[in-house]
């Protein structure tokens, strides 16, 4: 039986700068090949440190203090440097969070798009252009001769998006972490960058982990759903089951807090502070039992 | 350079057009101006109608075209030694031009590397060079200057030496602050997370991006190193005394003000001039490079 493509187990990690404040408790989730899986909660959640361990880019004041991060069952966390350098950008990479800043301004947009692909697959001259230009055409972006030789500057949001995407599955990757992909952009053009990830995803059979704050696009885009608070693991699940049937009171609590476009004019409900109250007092006892054993 | 089949070269990309610094009216002027000073200072033994150093007491403190006594052939007069001020001014500008461009140079040269090192690497690198900066600026420039050139003595590459030795650290203060900026954008994380090491992505990547800060800054020191030479040719301790500096002109002609004006005034108005000329430019190329990097 082959190992599941990322497999995190009892990942625990802690913040050096906020005096050892834990930022993991006890992790674990599965994720299989060409799945989507969300990692949802809110700031401060861990969900973004999760995505930075896969890639391998934890800030220097974050330490893991236990557990595993295995990728086709190699653990992540005790690769050798060599071997997890040819990982990363190649089978692991990444969709930046902001647009914006993602594109370097100095330099052109083939240059950029076409890091990896020379990188990683040593691809050179004109067989690297053509693939550029098919990548951008994959991803729906008209004129693409013209965005090739363009600066970041010079494109809007939705585009530089769009070239990120097509960045991040230039390589052929078997996972690719998107970073809350879509809070930078206006609604209209986060619903068509949502598809684009979906049809790319689909059609590469790609595992994709979706970081992001909001429900309402976990549902549209993935599988399965991995919601977190301060760390740690409140409830797994299915999609469908996560949405329709929520186990945790928090859960509940959020898909209610969510809009609801069927009931227009009752506002929004916030999470009540007893459901709070309760993740502190759940956070806790764990932590005294790990301590205790 | 493995990336030759790439038609867009990438650093000289954001120079490809020159529109957005012609577009700046402050460039365009300062920038003419001090091409053609520089052409004046490369020239000058052809366009220089006297020698600067010859006297000839017989001319003495003639004064400029256009008042009584003027005496053809020397346009804006002579000095007390009977030396001519136009080409004593033109010779200056080599030395003045000399100064600012190799010490602007050093200085931005070990103060940019400084600060990129220190703002990319942070940790340890961070500390020592940032403690030195801050020892550096406790002490009074100007003291520092006299002090440094007392101890190397006289003469143009001590001048020089001085300059660079005291103004790094404006480059390596705005250099290391503008880097940690960039270090921190999302497309530095990218360049990580493809798996570019950290000095490819210093160079590659960062570098274009905090060079046009760099590029301002060195035109503005330009214009303070052609002050702090002034100072230092002022107190008498730049290069030999009768050498045409401007500083040393202007030193000159404070003693014989009353008698002769012109032997004060003009050395000050190029010096006004020249300085005007390169904050001009550098603040103009900051905002003319800056749209383009950073939208």
């Amino acid at each position: 039986m082959t190992p599941p493509l990322v497999a995190i187990e009892a990942l625990s990690a802690s913040s050096v700068r906020d005096g050892n404040q834990p930022v993991l408790r006890d992790v674990s989730l599965k994720l299989e090949r060409g799945e989507v899986h969300g990692l949802v909660g809110e700031s401060g959640a861990g969900k973004s440190t999760i995505a930075k361990a896969l890639l391998g880019i934890l800030p220097a004041t974050i330490h893991v203090t236990g557990g595993w991060l295995r990728f086709e069952g190699r653990d992540l966390l005790t690769l050798p440097h060599g071997e997890l350098r040819a990982l990363r950008g190649r089978d692991i990479t990444l969709i930046p969070q902001d647009p914006q800043t993602a594109l370097n301004p100095a330099r052109t947009i083939e240059a950029q798009l076409t890091d990896g692909l020379r990188m990683k697959l040593g691809l050179r001259g004109a067989a690297l252009r053509d693939r550029a230009l098919d990548l951008l055409e994959e991803v729906q972006i008209r004129d693409p001769a013209r965005v090739l030789g363009s600066y970041p500057h010079q494109l809007s949001g939705g585009m530089r998006q769009r070239v990120l995407i097509a960045a991040a599955f230039a390589p052929g990757p078997k996972l690719v972490v998107a970073d809350e992909p879509t809070t930078a952009l206006d609604v209209t053009v986060q619903k068509e960058i949502l598809r684009l990830i979906r049809r790319m995803q689909e059609r590469h059979s790609t595992a994709v982990i979706f970081v992001t704050h909001d429900l309402g696009v976990v549902a549209k885009i993935c599988d399965n759903v991995t919601l977190l608070y301060a760390g740690k693991v409140i409830e797994a699940g299915t999609t469908a089951d996560l949405i329709e049937r929520p186990q945790h009171p928090y859960t509940k609590a959020l898909i209610a807090a969510g809009p609801r476009y069927d009931r227009p004019g009752q506002g929004l409900e916030p999470v009540p502070d007893s459901i709070f109250q309760l993740l502190r007092a759940q956070i806790a006892g764990s932590a005294e039992r790990t301590t205790a054993s | 350079m493995a990336d030759v089949a790439i038609p867009a070269p990438r650093s000289a990309g954001h120079f490809r057009s020159l529109k957005p610094l012609l577009d700046e009216s402050r460039v365009v002027l300062a920038g003419g101006f001090l091409i053609i000073l520089a052409l004046i200072a490369i020239f000058a033994p052809w366009i220089a109608p006297k020698s600067p150093l010859e006297q000839d007491l017989m001319m003495a403190s003639l004064p400029p075209i256009g008042f009584e006594g003027y005496e053809p052939g020397y346009y804006l007069g002579t000095d007390d030694l009977g030396r001519d001020v136009l080409s004593r001014l033109i010779f200056g500008a080599r030395i003045a031009l000399t100064v600012a461009l190799v010490a602007a140079t050093l200085a931005g040269l070990v103060g940019s590397l400084l600060g990129l090192a220190s703002g990319w690497y942070r940790g340890w690198t961070d500390r020592i060079v940032s403690r030195l900066v801050d020892i550096w600026m406790s002490f009074p420039p100007v003291l520092l200057s006299v002090l440094l050139v007392a101890v190397l003595g006289s003469g143009l590459s001590s001048v020089i030496i001085a300059i660079a030795i005291i103004d790094w650290t404006r480059f390596s203060r705005v250099v290391r602050a503008e880097t940690l900026a960039q270090g921190g954008l999302d497309y530095v994380t990218a360049a990580e997370s493809i798996g570019f090491s950290r000095r490819h992505i210093l160079w590659r990547e960062i570098l274009p991006n905090v060079a046009p800060v760099i590029i301002a800054l060195l035109s503005l020191e330009m214009g303070i190193a052609v002050i702090v030479e002034a100072i230092l040719s002022f107190v008498g301790l730049s290069i030999s005394s009768d050498a045409p500096t401007w500083g040393g002109m202007v030193a000159q002609g404070r003693q014989v003000l009353h008698e002769s004006w012109w032997v004060l005034v003009f050395p000050l108005c190029s010096l006004f001039a020249t300085v005007l000329a390169f904050n001009l430019l550098g603040n103009g190329l900051r905002k003319a490079l800056d749209p383009v990097m950073r939208r």
